[in-house]
């Protein structure tokens, strides 16, 4: 697994190739941190009714929770915590999970 | 230029090194002391070294072994034993290298920067972080002491002895019998947690006593997950629902377009959202405006007043008022509501420098006093006080909350709110915050599953 530093890195570089907006927003770790009480710290979880993030390919990731947010995917949860998120912001998540290893 | 910004104007120009302080910035290792392993204390401890493993974490703690708070009703129906509470540090010691004193501590010294314990230590530390959880002011019910609680009329909002003593009075009520719960004013620990400790004693009683009864007598008129909460109750325990929440469920159905602007009331029960129950209901509610506030306890005789009239019971659950923790009232981190103010992006007080408040104790405006708000609250500070050391501002925060709430085993909703910094405040982002009112019973069913299972990714993610 990589360390902290270089995940919080990985997400501050996919941010700056990834976003055309200027509003300043939460690192992907900043914003990944709020779901771990969930889906385990990083993302990595086993024997769980949650499912883990770690290592999710952010292509999947990103469609997974847009598909939440605009309730194109069904869900108890995820669609109400979904909302919460710009794309940008998805997209500094995604990032962060994606370096997690599983 | 105070002694602060003094070190920070220092550090910029690499000055720092030329002061003989204790401090990160001259270089040596900074030393981080965490006051409570509760929750906050816990999570910031293991989300700091994750920050930075070279910065040095002492957590000190009074009790050798954490009774978690969440989930302790379920000890009430014997769903779990008391020992399925306890969480243990061992964790956090081997695989984070926090380092735990087991210790209480009694006072500090914001100006030399050292805590001192009732153990006799004095620890000099470069950030203090206090995550004490609450104090109950029993004495703020007239009749009502820690003693009584001890004994007679337990409380239990602080798990324990009288979690154990509740859940063996509840199976000792007399046929037909009452159980009588005081809820408290805002703002409290889990503002669910009152309702759904009802709705589990009703479940209880609907299996092994059921003619008995739960009574709830309430200063307010509302609380976090009200409607779902009483619809749980509707479906299963009789439960009538009073009229102007009848017009609350019929507001929010059309806000969602599951209802029409002509569907009114009448559909709430044609479509199966409410039942229309007419036998006695295990549950009642009294709230503020219908006299609910409770005056006074007479434990001798088993009653309590309130302000619409006397009413006996076999066992009174009195959830008092509560404030901040006892020791960040005598750190002097608490203002005149009792609670500690903080500056968002870093949690940190703004009473006393490089001391931050987590948890139950601070004022997160939005935020409820929840386990999930405390843990994400600890990681908001931990990135805080990592880039602090390292002479850099906090980042961007975000937070996120969600109680998982059972009105029976089987039966599970949530409130879940994703916060952010607006306008200096934190404040909810993420819109509608409850499980629909046309939800699936599949949906509900999930509901409980996920609820179980967070109890244990919760705590994994706090301690382990
Ligand atoms: C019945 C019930 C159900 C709940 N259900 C949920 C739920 O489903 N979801 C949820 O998110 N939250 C829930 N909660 C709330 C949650 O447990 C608390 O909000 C959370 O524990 C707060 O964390 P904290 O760090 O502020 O305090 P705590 O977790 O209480 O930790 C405080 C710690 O500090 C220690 N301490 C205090 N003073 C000192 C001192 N002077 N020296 C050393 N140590 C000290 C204490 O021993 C304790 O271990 C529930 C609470 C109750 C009572
Ligand atoms: C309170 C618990 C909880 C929290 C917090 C939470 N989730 Fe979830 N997550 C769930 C549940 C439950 C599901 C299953 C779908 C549903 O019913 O909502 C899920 C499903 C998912 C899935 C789909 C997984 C898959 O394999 O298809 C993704 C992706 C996801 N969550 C991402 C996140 C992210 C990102 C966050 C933080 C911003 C987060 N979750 C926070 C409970 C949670």
């Amino acid at each position: 697994m990589l360390s902290r530093p270089l995940l919080a890195l990985a997400g501050a570089l996919a941010l700056v190739v990834g976003t055309a907006s200027a509003a300043p927003i939460a690192t992907g770790e900043m914003l990944a941190n709020s779901c771990a009480g969930c889906h385990g710290t990083n993302g990595r979880i086993s024997n769980s009714a949650f499912m883990p993030l770690a290592g999710m390919p952010q292509e999947q990731f990103v469609r997974t929770m847009t598909d939440f947010r605009e309730g194109r995917r069904s869900s108890t949860l995820m669609g109400h915590v979904a909302k919460g998120y710009s794309d940008e912001e998805l997209k500094a998540m995604a990032a962060f999970f994606a370096s997690v290893k599983p | 230029m105070n002694r602060r910004e003094f070190l920070k104007f220092a550090g910029a120009t690499s000055l720092a090194a030329a002061f003989p302080v204790r401090s990160a910035f001259a270089g040596a290792q900074p030393h981080v002391v965490v006051v409570g392993g509760g929750v906050g204390g816990a999570t910031f401890a293991k989300y700091l070294k994750m920050a930075d493993k070279n910065i040095k974490v002492t957590l000190i703690e009074k009790n050798p072994v954490y009774i978690r708070p969440y989930g302790s009703s379920e000890v009430l129906t014997g769903h779990i034993q008391m020992k399925d509470l306890d969480v243990t540090y061992d964790a956090l010691k081997s695989r984070y290298g926090v380092e735990m004193l087991i210790d209480t501590v009694v006072g500090f010294d914001p100006d030399k920067k050292t805590v001192s314990t009732a153990g006799g230590k004095s620890l000099a530390y470069d950030r203090l972080i206090v995550s004490p959880g609450i104090e109950l002011k029993y004495e703020a019910i007239e009749g009502y002491s820690e003693a009584i609680a001890n004994t007679k009329v337990p409380s239990g909002w602080i798990p324990g002895a009288q979690t154990q003593l509740l859940a063996d009075q509840i199976k000792s009520i007399p046929k037909g019998g009452t159980f009588l719960l005081v809820a408290p004013p805002n703002p409290y620990r889990c503002p669910p947690g009152p309702y759904e400790r009802s709705a589990l004693v009703a479940e209880w009683f609907k299996k092994h006593n059921p003619t008995a009864k739960v009574l709830i007598l309430d200063p307010k008129d509302a609380f976090v997950t009200d409607t779902t909460m009483q619809q749980g109750w509707n479906r299963l325990y009789g439960y009538k629902m009073p009229k102007s929440f009848e017009e609350k469920f019929v507001e929010e159905l059309r806000k969602f377009k599951v209802f029409s602007a002509q569907e009114g009331v009448d559909a709430l029960y044609a479509k199966g959202i409410l039942k229309r129950n007419s036998g006695p209901s295990m549950i009642s509610w009294v709230t503020g405006k219908e006299g609910g506030r409770v005056l006074k306890l007479d434990a001798a005789n088993m009653t309590v007043e309130a302000e619409n009239g006397v009413h006996k019971a076999d066992v009174i659950n009195i959830v008092p008022p509560m404030v901040a923790g006892t020791i960040a009232q005598k750190m002097g981190l608490t203002d005149k509501s009792g609670w500690c103010p903080i500056k968002r992006e870093s949690f940190e007080s703004t009473v006393h420098k490089d001391v931050h408040v987590l948890g139950d104790s601070s004022i997160a405006d939005a935020m409820p006093k929840s386990g999930f708000s405390a843990n994400t609250q600890a990681k908001v500070a931990a990135l805080a006080v990592a880039a602090s050391l390292k002479g850099q501002q906090p980042g961007i925060p975000s937070w996120e909350n969600t109680c998982y709430a059972l009105a029976g085993s089987d039966y599970g909703f949530f409130v879940a709110d994703v916060f952010a910094l607006k306008e200096g405040k934190i404040t909810n982002v993420s819109g509608h915050r409850y499980l629909p009112l046309n939800a699936s019973e599949a949906q509900i069913r999930l509901g409980a599953v996920y609820q179980q299972a967070w109890m244990k990714s919760f705590t994994d993610d706090c301690f382990a």
